[in-house]
This record gives C-alpha cells, structure tokens and sequence, in this order.
C-alpha cells in the first residue's frame, strides 16, 4: 500500500542529501513495530465501509420478518460425497419449539444455491447518487428470496448483520474523524485567537459618563478641562473620537449596540430574577438576597454610567475552557445528548448533533494546549518577518503560525479518533446516539448488550460489532502511537 | 431457636387484640401452610420514598401498600369490591353516601388502635392540593370533593356529589395521625418519612413492617404480629418472617438471579427469557414452574392520527373513518408479536384491557392484517395511482404520507411502528418512522399539536372508568382529537363514559362498556395493536400462590396485592 | 505560597458560577421536565399537573430556580430531589460511599499493577516483553468499558456452570445472607470481606483502561527522563547502571504521576462509570443517569457541584504537591 509513496519519497531524497522534518518521520513511522498492520487494517476497513452497498448482500434496513436471530449461513464448499465444489448454501427454516420456547433452524439441503460473486442483486444508489445493482456475493435466488445469504446472522428484527455492520461502519469510522476535525476547527481558532491576541484587552462595556473620581484627579491637570466635562469625557466619547479618528465609526456604533443591548438584556434577567426568588423566600435568606442582588445591580449601573470594562480575549476563552474543564466530560457528554437528542429531528440531523456534542466536549484541552504552542510560535522570527511585511493578523495566524503547530495536531487526531469512537458507543449504550433504522457499530452492539449474558452463549454472532469497534480504536491506538513517536521532533533514532 | 415461643406469643395477642379479624382466603385451600421464612422478590427501581403524599410511582407505592392500609379494594377471586381496613358498608342515599364501619381492635405496630381519626386525617392531608398527593383524584368528582366525616371512633362517612360507580373502592393510604399530625400542622408533612428515615421510626398498619432499606440493592420488610388479617382457619398472618425486595434495575440481571435460585418470583418478559427458564428446569438446575402465555398483561399499544392537524387535507383524512380501518388493516400483528414482543403475545382490539374479565369483550370488529383489502379501501377513498416514487396520490395529486412517531427508547413500540411503516410502504403509503424522546412526544400532544401520528401506551387496569381522562371530549388526554369539532361516534363515547362512570349496577355496567368498546374498534380514534403475555415463574418451594387456572395479570401470582397468604414450604 | 493560594481560591469561583450555571442552563435545554413524563397518566388531569409544578418550584423562570439552588448550596445545601422528595445530599451519600469502594480498589490496582509494568517497558523498549505489554495496554484501551463488564458477568456465570458453586457473585454489591444469617447481622470483617469479593470483577473492569493509560504516561515519562542530560552525566561519572535508573530516572520520571494524584480526588466522588450499570453495583452512575433521564434537576446539580469544587479543589493540590516534589517549581 505505501509504494507509490515510497517512491515519491526516494526520488525526493535522491534531490537532496539531508532529509527534511517529514521525511525522517515517515523513515521513523515505517519503523514502528505495528504502524503498516494498523495502517493496512484501517484502510481495509473504510474501503469495506465506502463500498457497503456493494460488500453486503442486502440493503440495510432490510428486515425478513419470520428470521429475527437467525445463526450465520453456514456456506459449503463440498458436496455430501465430500467432492469440492462452488461454494454454495441451503435453505433455513426457524420455527419456535412450543414446548421448550426455544428457537429451532433447520436447514433444507434439498436444493442447493450457489453462491455466485460480483452479482447482481438489490438496487441501491451508490454514495446517494449513482444507481447500481452489483453485489459483492449473491445470487438470483437472494433476491426471490428462496434462500438467504446471512454470513454473520440476523439481529433482532431479522436484518442481516454482515451488511449492517458494513453500513454502522460508515458511521462509526467517520464519527470519529468528523468530530475529531470539529474539534479541531475550533480548538484551533479559540486556541489561535487566545494565544495570538493574549495581552491585547478588549472593550466590552464603555460607561456614558467620565468617572466621578477621575474627574476629580484630573482636575487640576492643565488642558483637561475641556475633555473633562461630566458628558463630553465618558469611556464612549473617548471610544468615539478613537474610533472616528481611526475611520471606523460604524464597527464602533454596531459594536455599542451589541453591548448595550447584552447589559441591558442582562440587567433584565438580573431584575426578573430578583423579583422572583424574593417572591418565594423570607427570612435571612430575603435580605441577604436583596443585598446581592441589589449590590449587582448597581454594579451593572455603574458599569453602564462610568465604567470601561475591557477583557483579555485570552482570558475570556481560556476561563471558559476551564469551565467545560470543570464539568467532568462524560457527564457533560451524557448530559447534552439526553437533554438535545430529545428534540424531533430527523437521523441525518441526529448524526450532526452527535458529533458535534462529541466536539465540544473535546476543543477546550486542544484549544489550551494550541494557545501554549501560538505563544511560543508568534514570537519566532519568521512570524516577526510576517508582520513587518504587512501580514494580517488571520494571515499570520493561519498562513505561519498555525503550520507549525502540524505534527502535534496530527498526533492529537490520531489519538482522540479512538476516544470519539469509543464515546459514540458508550451514547448508543445509553440509547441516545444514532438510532434505528440507521446502524452503528456502537447502536448494534447495544441492542446485543440489551438482551444480556445469555446472548453470549446463544447468539454471539450478535456481539461482532464490538469486535470491529476493538479493532478499530485498536488500530487508531497503534496509528497515533508510531505517529508521536515519528513526528516528535526530540526522537533521535 | 426461640421461635415457636415466639409464635405462641403472637397467637395469644391475636386472639387477644383482633375482635374482629379480616379473613383472607389462601388460593388453594388444599396446602397446608407454614409459618417462618423469606420471601424473595424483585423490583426495577427503589422506593424513592415511604410517606404516601409523596410517592408518585409504583416503586415507592407498592411497598408503602405492604406496611399502611387501605380502607376496601378489589376481592381477588371475584373481582367484586371488598372491605380491608372496612369490616362492613352501608351504602345510603341513593349511593350518594357511604357509611364504612372499620375493624375494631386493629391497631398501628406502635400499638395505638387505627380510628376513624386516621382515616379522616389521612382524607384530609391526601386532598390537600399544597399537599400534592398522588391519590387526590380519590378525593373530588369532576372538580366537586367528596366530603369524609367521622360518625364515631370505628365509623366514617363519604359523601359523593354524583353517583359513583367505582365508589367503594377507596384505595389510598392511611397514615397514623399521631405521627404525621404534627408535620401537617408545621406544612413539613411531605418531609416525613423519606428514604433517609431510620425503618425503626416508620409505623405499620399492614401486614409487613419496614426493615431495612438499603438504597440500591433491598428493601425489607419484616412481619406486623399485631397485623389484623387472618386465615380461614383463624390463624395470624402473613406467614411469612420477612418479604426482601432485591432491586435490580436491568431486567436481565433479575432473570439471573431467578435462574440461579436467587429469586422466589419472576415474570418472564419474552418467549426467549421463557426458553431459558424452562432449559434450567428441564436441566434439573431449577426447581420451579413456569406459566408461559398463562395471561396478557394490562399494557397498551396504540396508534392515533392527530385530527387537528394544521394540514386540512391531512386532518380530513386523519378523520375519515375508512382510512383508519384501512391503516388498520396493515397492522401484521403476527409479526408485531413475533418480533416486537419477542413472540408472546395476543392482538389487541378493544380499548379495555384484556385481562379487565369484568368489561372486556371479544365481541368487536376487527380489522385483520390484509394489505390487499387496505389498498382497496384506500382507492375506494380516493388514492387510486401512484406516483413516480411509487407513493399512492389522491385526485389532487397529493402523495398519502405522514410521519410516525413513538417514544425512543421502547424498543417495544420502536419495532411495532417500523413493522407497520414497512408494510405500509409496500402498498404504497409513505410513512416515515420517527423515533422521538418521550418528553418531546409528550410536548408535541398535548402543546404544539404538530404530529400525524404517534405510536404510544398507556397502562389500563380493572376499571374502566379511570380511562375517562382519555375517552371523555373534554379529557385532558383526548389525544387525536382537542374539538371543537367532534365525530358522532365521539360524543356517544362520551356519553357511554359518563354512565358507566354513574351506573351502579354491574350488568348494566357491562352492557355500557361492551358498547364503548364495539364503538371504538369500530370508528378506531386509537388502534391498538398487540399486548405482551404474562409468564409468571416462581420456585416450587413457594406456596400459597395462584394455581394456574385462576393466574391473572390484575392480581399477579398471589392474592390481595400483599404476600399474606404466601408461605416457604416446609 | 499563602497569596498563591487564596489567589486560587479566589479563582475558583467564577469558574465554580460558570460551571454550574452552564450545567443547569445545559438540563433546562431538554423540553420538558420533571412532570413531563405524569401528563401521559390517565390518572392525572391538568389542575393536578399544574399543581406539581407549582409545589416543586418547576413554574418559576429558569434564572430564578438557579438562584434559589445556589443560595441553598451556600448554605451547604445541595437542594431538594424532586423524585425523592428529600435532600439531596441524602440520597447521594450512599451512593458515592458504595462507588467509593469501586474506585478506591480500582486506583489502587491502577497503580500497583501499571507502574511496575510501565518501568519495565521502558527500561526494555521493543523487547518482546514491552511489545507484549503495549498490545496488552492498548486491547484495554480498546474494549468498551460495558461490553468488558458483561463478558466478566458471562466469565463469572461460567465460572458458576463450570464449578458448580459461585467463584465470583454475578453482580451486586453485597449477598442477602452471609454464613447463613442476613448480610447486617453479620461480623463487620465478614461483611467488607463480602463486599470487596463483589468488588474484585467490578475492579477489573473499572481499572483496566486507566492501567493501560498510567502504563502508557510511565512508560513514556522513563523514555523521557532516560535521554536526560543529568542522565548521561551520573552515567558518566561511573555510577552503577542500578544506581543511574532508580535514584536518577526513576525518582524523576515518577514526579508527574505523583503529582497528578491530586486529580484523583472527583474521581472519588464521581462514581466508576458504566461498570456499576451492567454489574448492577449501586453506585452513582446509575443513580445519576435516572437523574438525567427523568430531569431530576437538583440531584444532577448536586453531583456536578460536588465534582467542580473537588475539581478544583484537586487541581490546585496538584500544583501543590508538582511544587512539593519538584523543587524546581515555585509559585509565588
């Protein structure tokens, strides 16, 4: 699988004598003990996913009403006298014995149906769009239904699993890069803008009128009079004649109205919310309460006719990733899909929910650590050079700040992959990650889970899922394992 | 040990105390029951409470049953209201008033005697609504109280405004008012008793006393010797020493724990849990019987259309009578109980639940799995072509389709409403299946009305006037329809209602609701679909228990609701 | 050292404001609430409904409700359940106490079982013995938490079918009966002997992702500290090989890993996660997860707050404690 990159590789560094940064890492990644089987497995799997339609003999939400839990097709490839022959299976009944209540499959071998490949079989429409017919395996007689190709049984509703796992693995491999990447959208922007502009302080609420005390210290001062005015010297009248020198004044005037029309909206809350907890407490608790709440107040009174209330971005972001630091993650995870996946949406939506509940539960520790590396990164010369030729902000930012933070990003990706993975699973356990008719490997595991231990001895062809979910966090595991090893940049083997 | 001492002792105080004891027959008068021993049961979930003006769900409420008394409830065997705490009952007024006389000589385990004071106190807190309790229903008709009053220590009096069919079945709590008296007066009444009270402190007037309770594994509950009930031969009950409640909240691990002899009862949910208890038998490993389809339980599920829809073509059809009886038609209910209830089960047709004997009848129209015939009927109403997409479109070439909706989570109802939505599609009907949280499925009935339709339940029981909520035009659960415009067949099921709610007379009962059902298979506002069968196991070394002929799911594997007439075999 | 932490503390609370804010405004997102699910019973009507509400407080503003749940935690009080109509801290405590046992065993077994191994990795990286114990590190890492419980409840039925007797319990935390008489009336050693006999499959469930973790992070940190200069310097000056790895690298590498001990600490009041679900321990998870599932609000707020302040309170132990062990790091 990796001989075309080998080659690009070779003649790459035929050119040059010394390697570059990248290229001893992929020397280093091809090292690891297990980094070409986890690779070659992955692939492997997302092909199958990619080609579902085409690997399963049956679409995916098709359902044989009188074959709920039916074993794996046992597919001979010898004749009764033990010649070989094509591979071929026979016809199974399930009746449900009415004394014992247990399930009885007998298998017809009076006829035979050979199991043909590359077949035509029933229609899907490839990726959505192109219509095709093709089947991995099958047979006519699998589309009239006289015999039926269940490699790894049926589930509860008589769907064949061997399709339905190839279709939840589209879900389930994707999740986790989807998250992973919105995750990563905004930990890099939170974390970018945090650690870029870290220092630079930002108004968010500029008073009407200049502060009494301030105009008393400046009293005495030669030429203050004229900007000393009860009305002429507010925050907001120095904020206008900035931004009106600086040929802004719109952002500036739009800017105002967010903000006075978030402290207002805020005071009001505030207000409401006074009066009702004052309506239904007494006692100590009532005059304490209207302290605080009064002395809020009229804190926000001041802030509004004298203040300057100006934030470090830096700050602001970095005390809310604190925040959803201080919420233990799988409770917040837990918490948001069973109070969001409440609403009426259809499953696509369900999906986009999902993956993003997953993101935002995992950008604050990516945006902490990305702000440590912008810190660090926008004080190096090239970024110094960047700004001296007139860069923008975003454009040093993303352009040649950002780059260099890549090896550890590819690094985190790797490793959360897995974790998203592994979180899906845990949501469809608790019945609030995607939901039928769709599949994934985690909502086929939980309905296994579902009918208990008894499931093990009796239907384990139910619990394969869990397998392909092991070995794909397995898989990722080793990924990012040799990934680190390769890209940090301290190895020196 | 020192235990026939013991009992000896408990035989002379009963003797002593109980003037006159309540009799409870025991199932099969052939067992010769023993006295001692545990009885070992299992619930979902623990109590959340033991004070009775707090417990809204059955967890808290059925072991609260075990330890404060009732006044009546329904005799066992015949179904016909009976006197618990009550010895007797004159009904007067036209059955507008009813005079219990109580049991002299019953008395509280802390020894103080059960009074009419209890029992107007315990009336009086129950109907407070600062109080919120859960029985306050027993306490009004139709916005109009029902004044209780004392007529002296052992008699009371309730007065109804209207008559009352179900009026003699007065089944709510009766606290000890000398121990809640104080906190009703101070407004802390619903902090008493909570799952943080020492069970020594917790007063009983039933048969069983509060042990321990252990948050998340058991509850129990040891035997009353001051209890009031008898056998038929005047023997002290219940036999039993204690009554231990495992919780265990996955119903998996309770069917372990009975496989491994762990448990005295079990009800199988499906055929597959049937099949493991009977290969444990079969194996020698288990010494227990088991009942598979032996009754159907009392849970519904039912499909309605919203005739309200903001979508005037979709309300008009929602409305018309034949569209239901054809959607009726694609409901393969075979299948539903094969594959949905794990292929235990019966269809479903009435409103009254199955094992309702009393009101239920076979006698309706049913509607049966027949794609054909709903094709048929549905051209007859004016889909006759399809289009592109193979979707059955009207004259206006309007597409028949709606969504589905069901509670997510029910794996029940989530498979019943895909079976239905497939073969649906098969004939030509697009509907698209939805599962939804039950909150926002709550939201969308009773407050936006933005549905088409919704697979849903609710649980029946013995009496059928406790579904007026539902079936009564004004009904705050009146689902498919909140009028103003209603059916004819509508409001003559609102008339049914109220009489069989007024009637006394238990023929004249039947007869009212036997319509009410035929009118409601017939004109189908709800369809129901199938009803889960009732399995009960238990170990052979329980006695006292329902023989499988009497088995039913109102009454479960012994009588009266509480374990008294179940004892250990010896 | 005293101004750094006061200045902390200080610290703490608007994070502390934020976090519970964002978690009650996070529950009031879900349509409906706690009511919700009796609007459905044909017993109930609209008046009774209503009602409910208004006793629980339900009918008031969102911002409203908060307040009055922050003014009781300030009075120490983490609020009413709605479900169980009794404090909250009441219902919470025996829970937390229960998952205690769980996750005190299962760090204990963390760290016995991965530091060793984790050494030994390290100091023989890419032997067959390392490769071996990566895989083993990674399968855990791998197996989702509740599919690893019920297989260990299949292994314990098995254990049961196979030997005719209970080697270990199927689930549950404590027997009815020990020796014969009921688990309370048995001697005390008898009954925590019973409970930590529950425990063992439990333990094994809840450990093996974190031993798998801590084993990588040591693994990783002896790498680290052996390609130290100070290494190379106490190898040079002819110190024993034996000398060199425990006094220099291991005494180093160990610094992080006691340091994060802090961390731990709402670990032990947070209950141990999916495990107590399948195996039917009557720890928080599931009482937690009732909570969420029925929008009991108060006992999902008195769980949260619980974990924030320990959260916090840990963190700064553990700066505390980097401080105490590196004398490399000081916080003025």
């Amino acid at each position: 699988m990796s001989d075309p990159n080998d080659n690009t590789n070779l003649l790459e560094g035929l050119g040059e004598r010394s390697q570059s940064y990248w290229q001893k890492a992929w020397m280093r990644f091809k090292r690891h003990p297990f980094a070409r089987w986890a690779s070659l497995v992955l692939i492997i799997l997302y092909t199958l996913a990619l080609f579902a339609d085409f690997v399963g003999p049956y679409p995916e939400a098709k359902s044989f009403r009188k074959l709920q839990f039916v074993p794996p097709t046992k597919v001979y490839f010898k004749t009764e006298d033990g010649r070989w022959t094509r591979p071929y299976v026979c016809k199974v009944e399930r009746t449900r014995n009415p004394r014992t209540f247990k399930l009885e499959f007998k298998e017809n071998c009076e006829e035979k149906y050979t199991v043909y490949f590359v077949v035509h079989g029933h229609p899907y429409k490839f990726l959505g769009l192109v219509p095709m017919d093709l089947h991995l395996m099958g047979g006519p007689w699998l589309v009239e239904e006289k015999a039926y190709l269940f490699l790894w049984g049926t589930d509860d509703f008589g769907r064949d699993l061997f399709s339905r796992i190839w279709f939840g693995g589209r879900i389930s491999l994707t999740i986790g890069i989807l998250a992973t990447i919105v995750a990563l959208i905004i930990g890099i922007t939170m974390g970018g803008i945090s650690g870029y502009y870290a220092g630079t302080r930002v108004h968010i609420v500029r008073g009407l009128f200049r502060p009494p005390q301030k105009r008393a210290t400046e009293a005495g001062e030669a030429g203050a009079r004229e900007q000393n005015g009860f009305f002429s010297g507010g925050a907001l009248a120095e904020g206008w004649r900035e931004a009106a020198r600086e040929r802004r004044a719109p952002a500036f005037l739009a800017g105002l109205a967010v903000q006075y029309a978030f402290w207002g909206a805020a005071a009001a809350v505030l207000y409401g919310t006074m009066q009702g907890f004052l309506s239904i407490t007494s006692g100590v608790e009532r005059y304490v309460a209207m302290l605080v709440f009064g002395g809020l107040l009229a804190v926000m009174l001041w802030i509004f006719l004298f203040g300057r209330l100006a934030v470090d971005v830096d700050d602001l972001i970095m005390r809310t990733t604190e925040i959803l630091a201080a919420i233990p993650t799988l409770f917040l995870l837990i918490i948001l899909s069973g109070m969001l996946a409440q609403y009426d949406m259809p499953s696509s939506t369900r999906f986009m929910l999902v993956l993003t509940i997953l993101a935002f539960v995992g950008w604050g520790g990516l945006a902490r650590n990305i702000r440590g590396f912008v810190l660090q990164l926008r004080e190096m010369e090239y970024a110094q050079a960047a700004r001296a030729l007139g860069a923008g902000d975003a454009r040093i930012l993303f352009r040649h700040i950002i780059p260099g933070t890549l090896g550890y990003l590819i690094v985190v990706a790797s490793l959360q992959i897995p974790g998203y993975i592994l979180a899906e699973s845990g949501l469809s356990f608790l019945g609030l990650g995607i939901q039928e008719p769709s599949s994934s490997w985690g909502l086929l595991l939980s309905k296994a889970q579902q009918i208990g231990i008894s499931a093990i001895k009796e239907r384990p062809w139910l619990f394969i899922p869990g397998f392909f979910i092991f070995v794909s966090i397995l898989t990722y595991n080793y990924l990012g394992d040799a990934l680190r090893d390769a890209l940090d940049p301290r190895a020196e083997h | 040990m020192k235990k026939p001492i013991w009992i000896l002792a408990v035989l002379a105080l009963g003797a002593l105390v109980l003037a006159q004891p309540k009799v409870f027959k025991a199932p099969n008068p052939s067992e010769s029951p023993a006295y001692g021993g545990d009885f070992r049961d299992v619930s979902t979930s623990d109590p959340k409470t033991f004070n009775p003006f707090v417990a809204k769900e059955t967890s808290s409420s059925d072991v609260i049953s075990l330890f404060l008394p009732w006044l009546t409830d329904y005799n066992p065997y015949t179904g016909e209201p009976e006197g618990l705490l009550v010895k007797s009952w004159e009904i007067k007024n036209n059955g507008l008033t009813i005079v219990f006389h109580l049991r002299e000589g019953a008395v509280w385990s802390d020894g103080k005697p059960i009074t009419a004071d209890d029992v107007i106190f315990s009336a009086k807190v129950h109907a407070d609504p600062d109080v919120g309790s859960n029985s306050i229903k027993s306490f009004e008709i139709d916005g109009s109280p029902i004044v209780w009053s004392k007529i002296d220590d052992y008699t009371v009096q309730a007065d109804f405004p209207k008559p009352f069919a179900p009026a003699l079945i007065q089944g709510w709590s009766i606290v000890p008012k000398h121990v809640f008296e104080k906190a009703y007066a101070e407004g802390t009444v619903t902090e008493m008793w909570d799952v943080g009270t020492d069970p020594a402190q917790i007063v009983s007037g039933g048969p069983f006393i509060l042990d321990q309770f252990v948050q998340g594994e058991r509850v129990v509950l040891k035997k009353n010797p001051n209890f009031w009930g008898v056998d038929e031969k005047g023997n002290p009950l219940p036999y039993l020493d204690r009554y231990i409640f495992t919780i265990v909240p996955d119903i998996n691990a309770a069917l372990a724990k009975f496989l491994a002899g762990e448990l005295d009862l079990y009800g199988a949910r499906d055929a597959d849990q049937v099949a493991q208890i009977i290969d444990r038998i079969d194996s020698g490993k288990l010494d227990a019987t088991i009942f598979p389809n032996a009754d159907v339980t009392t849970s519904t599920n039912f499909v309605f259309f919203n005739w309200n829809n903001e979508d005037t073509w979709k309300a008009e059809l929602f409305r018309n009578k034949k569209f239901r009886q054809a959607m009726a038609h694609l409901m393969d209910k075979e299948s539903m109980i094969e594959l949905a209830l794990g292929g235990l089960g019966q269809p479903q047709w009435s409103p009254i639940s199955i094992p309702a004997k009393a009101f239920f009848t076979d006698d309706v129209a049913k509607f049966e799995y027949d794609p054909a015939k709903a094709a048929q009927m549905l051209a007859e109403i004016g889909f006759r072509n399809k289009n592109a997409q193979g979707v059955l479109v009207d004259a206006s070439g309007r597409a028949l389709e709606f969504r589905l909706a069901t509670n997510q989570g029910n794996n029940v109802r989530e498979k019943i409403a895909q079976l239905f939505a497939e073969d649906a599609k098969k004939i030509g009907v697009n509907v698209k299946y939805a599962p939804i949280a039950f909150n926002e499925l709550v939201r969308q009935i009773l407050n936006t009305r933005d549905f088409d339709a919704i697979l849903i339940g609710l649980t029946g029981g013995r009496e059928p006037a406790f579904g007026r909520n539902v079936w009564e035009l004004d009904g705050p659960l009146h689902m498919w329809n909140y009028g103003p415009d209603f059916e004819s067949f509508e409001i003559l099921i609102d008339k049914l209602m109220k009489q069989g709610a007024t009637t006394l007379e238990q023929s004249k009962r039947r007869e009212i609701y036997v319509r009410f059902q035929q009118v409601v298979a017939e004109n189908l506002p709800l369809t129901y679909t199938v009803a889960p069968a009732y399995n009960p196991a238990r170990l052979n070394k329980i006695g006292g228990l329902f023989p499988k002929e009497q088995i039913n799911s109102l009454e479960g594997q012994y009588p009266y609701n509480y374990p008294v007439t179940v004892f250990i075999k010896k | 050292m005293t101004a750094y932490i006061i200045r902390r503390f200080l610290h703490l609370i608007p994070t502390f404001l934020g976090a519970t804010f964002l978690a009650f405004l996070v529950i009031q997102l879900a349509p409906g609430d706690f009511i919700t699910r009796l609007e459905l019973d044909p017993s109930y009507d609209r008046a009774q409904i209503e009602n409910f509400r208004r006793l629980f407080g339900l009918d008031q503003p969102f911002t409203v409700q908060y307040a009055k749940w922050l003014s009781g935690f300030l009075k120490g009080y983490l609020g009413l359940s709605l479900s169980y109509q009794t404090d909250v801290w009441q219902v919470l405590k025996p829970r937390i106490l229960n998952s205690m046992v769980l996750v005190i065993s299962s760090i204990v077994f963390v760290y016995v079982v991965s530091i060793p191994i984790g050494i030994y990795s390290a100091l023989r990286q890419y032997s067959w013995g390392d490769r071996f114990w990566t895989t083993f590190a990674f399968f855990g890492l791998a197996v989702p938490n509740f599919f690893f419980a019920l297989l260990m409840l299949y292994f314990a039925l098995w254990l049961k079918d196979t030997f005719g007797h209970e080697i270990f319990p199927i689930g549950g935390m404590r027997s009815l009966y020990v020796d014969g008489v009921d688990f309370f009336e048995a001697p005390k050693w008898r009954q925590w002997l019973d409970v930590m006999w529950h425990a063992v499959l439990p333990v094994i469930v809840a450990g093996t992702a974190g031993t798998a973790g801590l084993m990588r992070v040591m693994r990783t940190q002896m790498l680290e500290t052996k390609m130290q200069d100070y290494v190379r310097t106490a190898r040079a000056k002819g110190l024993s090989e034996r000398v060199v790895i425990y006094k220099h690298i291991l005494r180093n590498a160990v610094i992080p890993i006691i340091a994060s001990i802090g961390f731990l600490l709402p670990e032990l009041f947070g209950g141990a996660g999916f495990v107590e679900v399948v195996m039917a321990w009557p720890g928080l998870t599931p009482l937690i997860l009732d909570a969420i599932f029925s929008i009991d609000v108060y006992i999902i707020m008195g769980s949260i707050s619980i974990s924030v302040v320990l959260l916090m309170i840990g963190n700064l132990l553990s700066d505390l404690l980097l401080a105490w062990v590196d004398p490399r790091i000081r916080y003025s």
